[in-house]
């Protein structure tokens, strides 16, 4: 059985392969139907020559119940937050005054049960909103907007004035030559956070306006991972337009900026 | 200022704008009252219609741009300006998700959708739909995501009020319910009184 492709559009395998897939999270859930994969897969199992032997049918049925069980494990909230969705459920209603009190015990059935159609309604809704928005993208990707970036390119990041990746690459490595060598026996697991590491860089720009490059890996004892911690959130906050990068003249200081606001009026600079 | 004056500036400056600009802006450029500005650009609208121009002025995001008119889509994607590609039906749900709750985490759009939006999230970002805005006060601080002034453009949205009126509200949807302020008031009390200043 296991040779018999799943009959699901844009999805190439079989069952087994689909079940895993939608476990994974690689193959949504919601958009595949596990009754249609599973008819059609039995149909070939039934239809194929001869009499499908035990192993076949007993491969079919695991596959099918290992997609339906991912497919209810897709839909149905994880079961921590489907409890905590159950006490919030139950302290909305009593701060209405509707419950009166603390949740029947013996109601936790019905509280799960609210819960998850609570849960699928907010779904239901969401792709009810999905159609008219789809419309929407249907009718304006074939309006051209003045000045705009080209069309599913999306915004574009901010230009980073005068400065490329090499010129970046290159203060980066003064930086590390500046750091003396470490011997090392072992490589302990340092406990570093891009993220954190571009809050903090964030945080500098709302209080200062500005930072020098060379200020980004100073001020403390620093390390040459934390160097390419700090170097890898500053690349982000540039792929993510919430920083921009500025050379005033070659060779001089690599300023980081705030990134101006997309929708704001905008430097001289934006959207050239 | 003198009527046709200040019509060509406005429409100078829509035409100029990389981005879109507001009646305000404008207004205080000028010097008139952000609602003289409304109905400039109404009659320019008025204008381009009546004569057939490749051309229109649409309100996104917060304010004014020119724009083609869809009938010339097959004419412009002809020339190498590129063309935009449809969202996925992923990706429109997870951003309408995110347009409807935001701020909202990664973990409460996998909790609404059942699947993992790692993909999807960085799809978005790449095309400037969505942005991480903040970091919620919780375990973990996990990132928060909204959208972005991109994200109206795309959708041809005013503003986050325009978005599609959706049915539901912490009544009918208990413990995972949209904040009130979530959900879009209707078009009709949204429109703006337009006043047309007599003409100099």
């Amino acid at each position: 059985m296991t040779g018999v492709p799943a009959n699901v559009s844009g999805f190439s395998g079989t069952l087994e392969d689909l079940a895993r897939a939608v476990e994974r999270g690689d193959v949504d859930a919601l958009s595949i139907s596990a009754y249609d994969a599973i008819r059609a897969c039995f149909e070939e199992l039934d239809l194929g020559a001869g009499k499908p032997g035990l192993d076949e049918v007993g491969r079919f049925l695991a596959a099918a119940g290992a997609l339906v069980a991912a497919k209810a494990k897709a839909l149905l909230p994880p079961e921590g937050e489907a409890d905590s969705a159950q006490q919030v459920a139950s302290g909305e209603c009593d701060s209405e005054g509707e419950g009166g009190g603390e949740s029947d015990d013996g109601d936790d059935e019905g509280d799960g049960s609210r819960a998850l159609i609570a849960h699928l309604m907010e779904y239901r809704i969401f792709k009810e909103a999905v159609e008219e928005l789809a419309r929407r993208d249907e009718a304006w990707r074939v309006i051209y907007l003045r000045n705009s970036p080209p069309p599913g390119a999306g915004s574009a990041s901010p230009p980073s004035e005068g400065v490329g990746l090499s010129d970046l690459i290159m203060a980066l490595r003064r930086i590390l030559e500046g750091i003396p060598g470490e011997e090392f026996t072992e490589f302990p697991a340092d406990d570093l956070s891009i993220e954190e590491k571009m809050d903090g860089i964030l945080t500098r720009l709302r209080q200062k306006g500005k930072i020098m490059f060379r200020e980004l890996f100073g001020g403390q004892v620093i390390t040459r991972s934390e160097v390419i911690a700090v170097f890898l959130a500053l690349l982000e906050l540039i792929r993510l337009a919430m920083a921009v990068v500025r050379q005033d003249s070659h060779f001089g200081e690599i300023l980081i900026l705030p990134a101006p606001a997309p929708g704001g009026a905008g430097g001289p600079n934006d959207g050239v | 200022m003198e009527y046709r004056e200040a019509r060509a500036a406005i429409e100078a400056m829509v035409f100029a704008s990389p981005h879109p600009v507001s009646a305000r802006e404008m207004g205080e450029i000028l010097g008139v009252d952000p609602r003289t500005v409304d109905a400039v650009i109404d009659d320019l609208r008025r204008e381009y219609g009546r004569e057939g121009r490749g051309m229109q002025i649409v309100f996104v995001a917060g304010g004014y741009q020119m724009a083609t008119r869809p009938e010339h889509a097959d004419y412009i994607a002809r020339l190498s300006v590129g063309t935009r590609q449809a969202l996925s039906r992923a990706a429109l749900e997870t951003v309408a998700m995110i347009a409807y709750r935001q701020p909202v985490t990664r973990a409460e759009l996998e909790m609404i959708r059942g699947v993992r939006v790692d993909g999807v999230l960085g799809t978005l970002m790449e095309r400037g739909l969505v942005r991480p805005v903040g970091r919620k006060k919780a375990p973990g601080r996990p990132v928060l995501y909204g959208t972005t002034p991109e994200f109206l453009r795309w959708f041809g949205l005013s503003s986050l009020d325009d978005l599609p009126p959706i049915e539901g509200d912490e009544a009918t949807l208990p413990g995972f319910g949209l904040r009130s302020s979530a959900v879009p008031r209707p078009a009709s009390s949204r429109r703006r009184d337009i006043t047309m200043p007599a003409r100099g």
